[in-house]
């Protein structure tokens, strides 16, 4: 159950119109489609008609035309005689002219004498057989017009209308039909396109909820989008994203807790020394004592804190400033840094050095690589042991090894010892001073600077620590 | 914003729109004069079209002038060839008479009818009158109103539609 506070209902309520937005698009696309051929076939119904009943028009009319040619005198009655024989005409109206457009037959009687100033008309005494076609309100008018030509001359003209509604309801009728099949498919488009829409929709609806389902808190949900398509490759995504943000999450909430952990111990520890130095009467040297181990504790914190610093520098800064440095001359300074503490511990240093080297590093993070392992090294040996410092230039690799002879990690620990907090033993570590953050800073400032680090150990015999850089020749890397 | 940038810009068409046409006609007088394109299309041959009398609304002369100078409209023309002039006008009762120059005679005997006729249509919107004789040499033609059939029509009679 997720429950969605009321501003992110207000900040995600317009997000539904995306769905509309899909449907609309496709139905306003279709729709144009259907639109365009809807006109193209109505034009083309009508020009198909056209065409047929122009040649009809044109084949009656020149056969009027050419019959009154032969009459020698053109007047009313001579041409309705012709006309007369001529049964199979059927047209609405028939007019015959003059030269000048003056009507000499009219089918209606009704322009005898006049002047018809038709388009058709004076285009035919000009010489042209002319067609012309209107369809309107379910008829059509179909007008044709031939001139009479009497041994070369234009003499006049004829002129044939039909009015037809059998023909107009005909493309009525084909026109209706079209436009239901198109009202149709658009209906039938509009019913996919909203299915497909909701259904897009409910896909990415079930992303977002699993978004606010982890925005809640609960990382261990999983979105299952299912299909082949880009939306299952962007959950798949998804779920991955969530994986490493659990990691992340679980990784942050184990520092948090180790670190509070180890902080509090000191922390505890001198809250208990203060109050016993407060509560008993001691002579001077058991609080001398006493202050001693609060002095202790506080350094115990103050490295601490400062490493976790050191950590969290180390996790944070780039490596962009990197320098070319030969590692010989760093180890060097190191093992001359800490030589008067193996003696101390009765440990052999040994260091077995190649001088050609050369990587790509920070010195500081070198410094600090060497110096974690060999302290580590002195740390956890044994007295009468030893500790050897291997460097040598493997193919294009610089080999770090750092070997000592102490009681080795048990075999179950070597995959924990570069975790934060981690231990083998604790109580010596403690009492060495150690803080559990060595091996993590080292092996988050090898992995940033391109290296591998590695560890191996037997029991009682002593561990390895191997790293490794890439060299950098400057003939070649130079480049 | 997007609305008061349509609302200014409806405001401004409608500015624009009103201005449409230019100066408005104070005295508008209709002649007749054809279509270029009637071939083309097959639409009226004879248009009309409205013109600024200036004060001489009831001057046939100064408006036969205006007239024979040609239509402002370039999708008509004139029915008459260039420099034809209208030698005398006389008119009686119900009718008026022109008589045309001699370029009217190299017109065609339609081309004059077509002539005749939008000349008629455009003295009888003037004058009223019922009747027009235009001459030309020997070339005559008289037009009344009603004896001029510009464009066919559908039938209104259902009776008279072949089926």
């Amino acid at each position: 159950m997720v429950i969605i506070s009321e501003n992110k209902r207000a900040k995600y309520k317009g997000y539904g119109k995306t769905q509309y937005r899909y449907a609309m698009t496709y139905v306003v696309i279709t729709f144009i489609v259907l639109l365009i051929l809807n006109i193209y076939c109505s034009i083309t119904c009508q020009q198909l008609f056209y065409q047929s009943k122009r040649e009809a028009m044109i084949e009656k009319c020149l056969l009027v035309s050419d019959e009154i040619a032969t009459l020698d005198v053109l007047n009313n009655t001579s041409i309705s005689t012709v006309v007369g024989q001529m049964e199979s005409l059927k047209v609405t109206r028939l007019i015959v002219t003059d030269q000048s457009a003056k009507v000499l037959y009219d089918s209606n009687n009704e322009a005898m004498g006049h002047y018809s100033l038709f388009p058709e008309i004076l285009t035919a005494i000009d010489g042209n057989d002319v067609c012309s076609w209107k369809y309107r309100d379910g008829a059509t008018d179909t007008c044709v017009a031939t001139p009479i030509v009497y041994y070369g001359t234009i003499v006049g003209s004829v002129y044939m209308s039909e009015y037809e509604t059998a023909q107009g309801a005909m493309i009525q009728s084909l026109q209706k039909t079209v436009l239901q099949i198109t009202l149709l498919l658009e209906i039938v488009v509009t019913v996919f396109s909203i299915a497909f829409a909701n259904t897009f929709s409910r896909r990415l609806k079930r992303i977002m909820t699993s978004m606010r389902i982890i925005q809640e808190g609960d990382y261990t949900h999983k979105v299952s989008m299912g299909g082949n398509d880009e939306l299952t490759v962007l959950g798949n995504e998804f779920n991955d994203l969530t994986e490493r943000l659990q990691t992340s999450e679980q990784k942050r909430s184990r520092f948090v807790s180790d670190a509070s952990h180890e902080l509090k111990t000191p922390l505890a520890s001198i809250k208990l020394l203060s109050d016993s130095i407060l509560q008993y009467d001691m002579d001077i040297e058991t609080v001398r004592e006493f202050v001693g181990d609060i002095g202790d504790e506080a350094d115990r914190l103050n490295r601490m804190t400062a490493k976790l610093l050191s950590l969290t520098k180390a996790e944070g800064v780039s490596n962009e400033e990197s320098e070319i440095i030969m590692m010989a001359p760093t180890i060097n300074r190191v093992a001359r840094m800490l030589r008067p503490y193996a003696l101390k511990a009765q440990i052999t240093f040994l260091l077995e050095l190649e001088e050609d080297c050369p990587i790509l590093i920070l010195e500081d993070d070198l410094y600090q690589i060497v110096f974690n392992l060999i302290e580590n090294g002195i740390k956890y040996n044994q007295p009468g042991g030893s500790l050897t410092v291997h460097l040598s230039r493997e193919e294009d690799n610089a080999v770090l090894k750092v070997m000592d002879t102490g009681m080795g990690i048990p075999e179950e620990a070597i995959g924990h010892v570069f975790e934060r907090f981690y231990r083998v033993d604790k109580a010596r570590s403690r009492a060495t001073g150690g803080s559990g953050l060595g091996l993590a800073i080292v092996r988050t400032i090898v992995q940033r600077n391109r290296g591998e680090i590695h560890v191996s150990s037997t029991a009682g015999k002593g561990t390895t620590f191997t790293v490794v850089f890439p060299a950098f020749d400057t003939e070649v890397d130079g480049e | 914003m997007k609305q008061t940038f349509c609302l200014i810009l409806i405001f401004c068409l409608l500015l624009s729109g009103c201005s449409i046409g230019g100066e408005r006609i104070k005295e508008p007088v209709t002649f007749y004069y054809i279509n270029k394109d009637y071939r083309n299309d097959m639409e009226q041959v004879i248009v009309s079209e409205i013109r600024e009398a200036s004060g001489h609304r009831d001057d046939l002369d100064y408006l036969l002038a205006l007239y024979s100078m040609g239509p402002a409209n370039e999708e008509l023309r004139s029915p008459l060839p260039r420099n034809t002039k209208i030698i005398s006008m006389h008119s009686e009762d119900d009718s008026i008479a022109l008589n045309l120059s001699a370029s009217v005679l190299e017109m065609s005997d339609a081309e004059f009818t077509l002539a005749s006729a939008c000349i008629s249509l455009t003295c009888m919107e003037l004058t009223g009158v019922q009747q027009i004789t235009v001459t030309c040499g020997d070339r005559t033609i008289t037009i009344q109103k009603d004896h001029l059939m510009l464009y066919s029509q559908f039938p209104q009679n259902s009776e008279e539609v072949t089926k």
